[in-house]
């Protein structure tokens, strides 16, 4: 990674631990999205061939 | 790629960041960004980004338009944001739901407009929904009737210029 989008980041970070403005700005990742994914992968075999094809999708696309 | 940020509030686990942006009639703007999980809990890896200025109840509205002054500004911070989040969850995968033509246009435009840096920081991946044809010519379909679709994800093509994705999907490069 750049040093500079690097250093960007560090000072986001630095800003994260100062920016309590209200209890929602230290909410935690427990508010669930709406999806249009989601209905789609209706049980565990389903979500294991979509993340499987995830996954291969993934690797053809590291090597480009 | 030059970002400048203009932060206002950024959560310490990075799920969620506000910034002020203009639009071209000099009008400001507090967009917030946001990354929750899914509600399929099926699917634990994989979050949603929303961003968009916040209505009256205080949620994103991710359908609203804005005529921003910097377009490519916006698309920058929302993804440098992805950047810091997902080098403190690297195991993420990052999904923009395409649902109405409006945000499918929107999310479609970021990732073409911002090739070079997706490719550099991230692998993008976009995702068709399919639905099996029958011998009998009639699709697949479920026990209510409707089409039965499945995802399938493949590496993001950009040289689908107007042929949208419904949903699109990226991960930190490793």
């Amino acid at each position: 990674m750049k040093q500079g989008v690097q250093d960007k980041i560090n000072r986001v970070r630095q800003l994260a631990k100062t920016s309590v403005k209200s209890s929602n700005a230290t909410a935690k990742r427990d508010v669930r999205a709406n999806d249009s994914l989601s209905p789609l992968v209706r049980n565990a075999q389903e979500a294991n061939v979509f993340l499987a094809e995830l996954n291969a999708a993934i690797k053809i696309s590291e090597k480009k | 790629m030059r970002i400048r940020l203009n932060l206002f509030e950024v959560a310490e686990d990075f799920s969620f960041m506000t910034f002020n942006t203009v639009d071209k009639k000099g009008v400001e703007f507090l967009i917030k960004i946001q990354i929750s999980p899914l509600q399929n809990r099926l699917l634990p890896n994989v979050s949603n980004l929303a961003f968009g200025p916040l209505d009256a109840d205080g949620k994103i509205d991710d359908s609203a338009q804005i005529h921003h002054e910097n377009k490519a500004k916006v698309f920058s911070t929302i993804l440098f944001f992805c950047l810091a989040f997902l080098q403190q969850h690297p195991h993420i995968t990052i999904g923009l739901d395409g649902s109405d033509e409006v945000r499918a246009y929107l999310y479609h435009r970021m990732f073409l407009k911002n090739k070079e840096y997706l490719e550099e920081y991230f692998v993008s991946i976009g995702v068709d929904w399919y639905v099996r044809l029958l011998r009998n010519n009639d699709v697949e379909r479920d026990s209510s009737g409707q089409p039965f679709f499945k995802p399938k994800p493949e590496a993001f093509d950009y040289s689908r210029v107007n042929d949208l994705y419904r949903y699109y999907m990226f991960r930190l490069r490793q």
